[in-house]
């Protein structure tokens, strides 16, 4: 029976996508994770989504390996490209 | 006493009383509700106005705390017993201030900080398990009470005005250690709070002390003395200790006068000792006093400390700092020397070992060994598993990296170790005893393993039902070993092709247990590059690349099993790992093992998994490789046909398929292969892929190579002995010609393109730079010919005279076109890039001796002439 | 235990944390525990406007559950060890 962890680890040394709290997103080699999802990512990607003057505005910040606590994580899937 | 709200004022609350009240009645229907009084209604706390009864009143908290022995811990007398207690008085005060006092005017002694006025000991009757004990001391307790009581208001009335400074109380005794020690109560007695100081340390030399002697040194005999007969008891044997040798000469000297301050000192309400220095002048003498008999004991723990506290002890200014401050280990009865002169800086350093000396003394005998035995294995239990991989295995794993592989220290040692050396235990001497130290806490350790080894198995237990729900067993229908096939594709079968001539045949049947069914065979010849250039397309055909992720997780599950299992020494299976490879699998038109080396982590586990497998399923793993080839993601990934501009992670995957798989096939064919066997494989290839689209491959090209070099060795192998069979002979013959005939007239084409090659180099200069170029500096990298040139030289090698002919024929421009650019590049240079240039000449000329030299030619300056 | 054993692993090195109150802080991580509560010592401050301007400090302890990024160098993991453990983890949490 596959949990949703297990689906999890197939994409381990995947590039994966995961929405976190705050809108922000990251994109980044999944290179391990737990039942916490706890994650920790390599040559990753943020994107933080911001409303500034009433404007959608997006900045980035790169990482090549960075551990994200899992309880900000909201959403891990694959990138749509 | 009352905490949060507990109206303790009414009668018959607590054990001795209810049993009272039940028993006087037994007809009457048990009435709980005064047992109940008070308790509900007190519910909602608001305004924190139960603050001061659960915390208490008292002024001044104090900043200064002292955990160890505080002063008087002899004095005060018993423990309140149930009838005794006050319960107007908040738990605290009551907890610290043990015995009943119904004098305001003490607790009122302002400006005291809470501990002075406090007495910390917990209640005995808290502690004791023998309630019934109880009863019986509180008739002698009577009498002693009230002569407590008179000298106490003595006391009160000399000692007002007394700065209570030092008079930290703290909860030194902890003269209950859990019951599981087995601890005998009744040594214990609630009076013992009248000589904690002589009761405590009696009580551990009743138990087992472990390994620290304890000399008793005329300290009160192991049973208590009746209560009543303490307080005399204690100051006959106070002043008997300091009459011994070994104490200090001032408190001998004071002595006599000490013994009327000491009756009134002892009955104190804060029965602690003081081992701190600037005491007031009774007050210290009588800790001073206090302190022999918990120090006798503790002091052995901190043998060394004998020796530094003898040494300050005979310090020339001792104020009665420093002879409170070296209490405990002096009195041992040691000779001590006498004094010497001693200079300013000894005297320093003498003051700093004391100040520290100090420090470690205040608090020794708190606990004993057994005590800290226990805390040890305890901590240690939380620490420590039976399989250290189990739940640590990053960090073991990293450790064993870093450290180069070897295995050093086993856990275990290095735990001990560890935690010997966090925790400053000393657990004996200073200096001589550290290895004994660490031994013992290596069989702590060792003891903590087993107690972990115990715990998970007793939790598994309780696992083995727990698949049960309520209503009966869960049970799945798709289990993840044997996950159900999604499609199953109708097998196709052909005809079989003649196969040729029976020495193919021979080779074929030669190949032990490799077997492909013939609709595999007829499936794999169909693939033709054009149809795995879409890499989606060749996914969904072995099964989604879902399935094949799932795959490649179950294979390293299985490895890292078997890691596991050949870690503890166990024998390994393979055969689990073998199938959850899907070599075999028929069911897809592409082989999901095929698949699995499109994915990077696929390629990344196969040294680990050849590590296990036997030579047959490892012939089988790479008989299936080498039909398949065409639709291997790397070989469309890596030909300039298929992905004429290679990106910067395309490259990256090329090189890793080059280091690891590569590395893992030269090794396995010269260690294991026969000449029969390299020959199968290199016939498969050349029968179910169009060749030459192979050989516009880098990996492709590679992969020939090794199989015609391997061939070529073997048969050109001397120490062998034996020559090659007929049947070897001519089988080689045979595919040699197959494999040139697949690649006649399209020999040129195994030479990259000018664009494809000056691509690379752009994409490597600007990323990563991989193996596919080579410079002397990262801006001046070229494209690495040699793999070519190898190819080449490895076909002339194998071939007779007319193949060798075809080759130059076909290449000739190449060759000439190298000759020629090698000389161009080292005319009209620039003086700096000059020896970049002849580094770059010398390499092409290099590669393409090679080549010449297998031909008995070489190229020289331009020029080729014969190879001498 | 996973992230605690990775953790372990990275003591003595130089890390950046980020809060989720944006307070980023770099020093050199010095103890972690099992709720991957955090000390760090020789605070400094890796970028301005989030930096707390706690001037004084050194050295701090980080309850865990306040971090919301730990950036680390790729060469303080080794990632296919790291994944293998990740592997492992999956499969006994699983059991």
């Amino acid at each position: 029976m596959d949990t949703p962890l297990d689906l999890l680890k197939l994409n381990l040394d995947e590039k994966v996508f995961v929405k976190l709290r705050g809108a922000r997103e990251m994109t980044g080699v999944l290179q391990a994770f737990d039942s916490h999802c706890n994650i920790v990512l390599s040559n990753a990607t943020e994107t933080i989504y911001e409303l500034v003057d009433g404007e959608l505005k997006s900045s980035t910040k790169g990482s090549e390996m960075v551990f994200v606590r899992g309880d900000s994580v909201t959403l891990i899937t694959t990138p749509s490209d | 006493m009352s905490f949060f709200g507990f109206d303790s004022s009414l009668p018959n609350q607590g054990k001795g009383g209810g049993r009272e009240k039940r028993t006087a009645t037994p007809d009457k229907p048990l009435d709980f509700d005064e047992t109940y009084q008070g308790l509900g209604e007190y519910q909602n706390e608001e305004d924190d106005y139960l603050n001061n009864e659960t915390f208490g009143n008292a002024t001044d908290l104090g900043t200064d705390f002292d955990f160890g022995y505080g002063k008087g811990e002899l004095s005060s007398n018993s423990a309140p017993s149930a009838a005794q207690v006050d319960h107007g008085r908040s738990y605290a005060s009551a907890a610290t201030t043990g015995p009943v006092v119904t004098n305001p005017g003490y607790v009122a002694a302002a400006p005291h900080s809470m501990d002075e006025g406090m007495d910390f000991t917990p209640m005995e009757s808290l502690w004791t398990n023998q309630p019934m004990m109880m009863q019986h001391p509180q008739q002698p307790q009577h009498p002693q009470v009230l002569s407590m009581e008179e000298l106490e208001r003595q006391q009160q009335q000399q000692q007002i005005g007394v700065p209570h400074g030092q008079q930290q109380g703290y909860m030194g005794m902890p003269p209950m250690p859990p019951m599981g020690y087995g601890y005998a109560p009744q040594a214990f007695m609630p009076q013992a709070q009248v000589m904690p100081g002589a009761a405590y340390p009696s009580a551990p030399q009743g138990m087992p002390p472990q390994g620290l002697p304890l000399p008793p040194q005329g300290m009160p005999p192991q049973s208590m003395p009746p209560p009543g007969m303490v307080p005399p008891q204690y100051q006959q044997h106070a002043m008997a200790m300091q009459q011994q040798p070994g104490a200090h000469q001032q408190a001998v000297q004071q002595v006599p006068s000490v013994v009327s301050p000491l009756a009134q000192q002892e009955l104190q309400q804060s029965p602690h000792l003081v081992p701190k220095a600037a005491l007031p002048a009774s007050a210290g003498v009588v800790s001073d006093f206090a302190t022999p008999s918990p120090p006798h004991l503790a002091a052995s723990k901190s043998a060394s400390g004998q020796a530094r506290l003898a040494s300050p002890s005979q310090m020339a200014p001792s104020s009665q700092d420093s002879r409170e401050s070296t209490p405990r280990g002096t009195r041992r009865g040691s000779m001590r020397k006498h004094q010497e002169p001693l200079s300013q800086d000894d005297f320093k350093r003498l003051q700093v070992r004391q100040a520290k000396v100090d420090k470690i003394l205040r608090h020794s005998g708190v606990m004993t060994p057994r005590d800290k035995d226990f805390i040890t294995r305890y901590q240690l239990s939380q620490i420590v598993t039976d399989d250290p991989y189990n739940e640590d295995f990053y960090f073991q794993v990293y450790k064993i990296i870093q450290r180069g592989g070897i295995v050093g220290e086993s856990n275990k040692g290095l735990i001990a170790r560890a935690y010997l050396e966090h925790s400053g235990h000393r657990l004996g001497g200073r200096y001589k005893r550290a290895d004994v130290a660490l031994q013992r806490m290596q069989s702590q350790v060792e003891k903590a393993v087993t107690v972990a080894k115990e715990r998970p198995q007793k939790n598994r237990e309780n696992f083995d039902g727990a698949k049960e729900g309520v209503l009966g067993k869960i049970s799945s229908a798709k289990n993840s070993k044997a996950p159900r096939r999604q499609l199953q594709i109708p097998q196709q079968r052909d005809e079989d092709e003649d196969l040729g001539t029976s020495a193919i045949e021979d080779v074929v049947e030669s190949l032990n247990g490799v077997d492909i069914s013939s609709s595999s065979r007829a499936r794999r010849r169909s693939s033709y590059a054009f149809r795995s250039v879409d890499q989606r397309a060749v996914l969904s055909r072995s099964g989604g690349r879902k399935f094949v992720l799932s795959l490649i997780e179950t294979v390293y599950a299985e490895v890292l099993d078997l890691e596991a299992l050949l870690r503890s020494g166990k024998e390994t299976d393979s055969t689990h790992l073998w199938e959850s490879l899907h070599i075999a699998d028929d069911a897809y038109e592409v082989s999901p093992f095929i698949s699995i080396l499109s994915f990077d982590k696929g390629v990344k586990i196969m040294p680990r998994i050849f590590n296990f497998l036997n030579k047959e399923q490892k012939l089988k793993l790479l008989y299936c490789f080498f039909s398949e080839l065409s639709h291997l993601n790397i070989i469309v990934t890596s030909s300039y046909k298929t992905n004429p501009d290679p990106s910067d992670s395309q490259l990256k995957k090329i090189e890793l398929f080059q280091s690891v798989f590569l590395k893992i096939i030269v090794s396995f064919l010269s260690s294991s292969a026969e000449f029969l066997e390299v020959l199968g494989l290199l016939l498969a290839l050349v029968k179910n892929n169009n060749v030459s689209f192979i050989s516009t491959s880098k990996i492709g090209l590679n992969l020939v190579t090794v199989l015609i070099s391997r061939a070529a060795l073997i048969k050109q192998d001397v120490s062998r002995g034996s020559v090659l069979s007929s049947v070897e002979a001519s089988s080689w013959n045979e595919i040699y010609d197959k494999l040139f005939t697949a690649l006649e007239t399209k020999l040129a084409a195994v030479f990259p393109p000018e664009e494809y090659t000056s691509k690379v180099v752009a994409t490597s200069s600007n990323g990563t730079p991989t193996s596919a170029t080579v410079g002397q500096s990262s801006g001046h990298q070229f494209y690495d010919q040699s793999y070519i040139w190898q190819f080449l030289a490895s076909l002339a090698l194998s071939g007779k005279l007319n193949h060798q002919r075809v080759i130059i024929d076909e290449i000739r421009e190449e060759i000439f076109g190298t000759i020629s650019r090698a000389e161009q590049l080292v005319k009209n240079v620039p003086v700096e890039e000059q020896q970049i240039a002849l580094y770059q000449r010398d390499k092409l000329y290099q590669d393409l001796n090679l080549f010449l030299n297998v031909m008995g030619l070489v190229a020289r300056d331009g020029e080729i002439s014969e190879l001498k | 235990m996973l992230f605690f054993s990775f953790f372990k692993t990275l003591v003595d090195q130089e890390v950046t944390v980020e809060l989720k109150n944006d307070i980023e802080l770099k020093g050199t991580l010095k103890s972690v525990d099992q709720f991957l509560n955090l000390k760090l010592d020789n605070i400094s401050c890796s970028n301005e406007s989030k930096y707390p301007h706690l001037s004084s400090v050194r050295n701090i302890f980080i309850r865990g559950s306040t971090v919301r990024y730990v950036y680390l160098n790729k060469n303080m993991v080794d990632t296919n060890l790291l994944q293998d453990a990740a592997r492992r983890e999956a499969m006994s949490a699983r059991k």
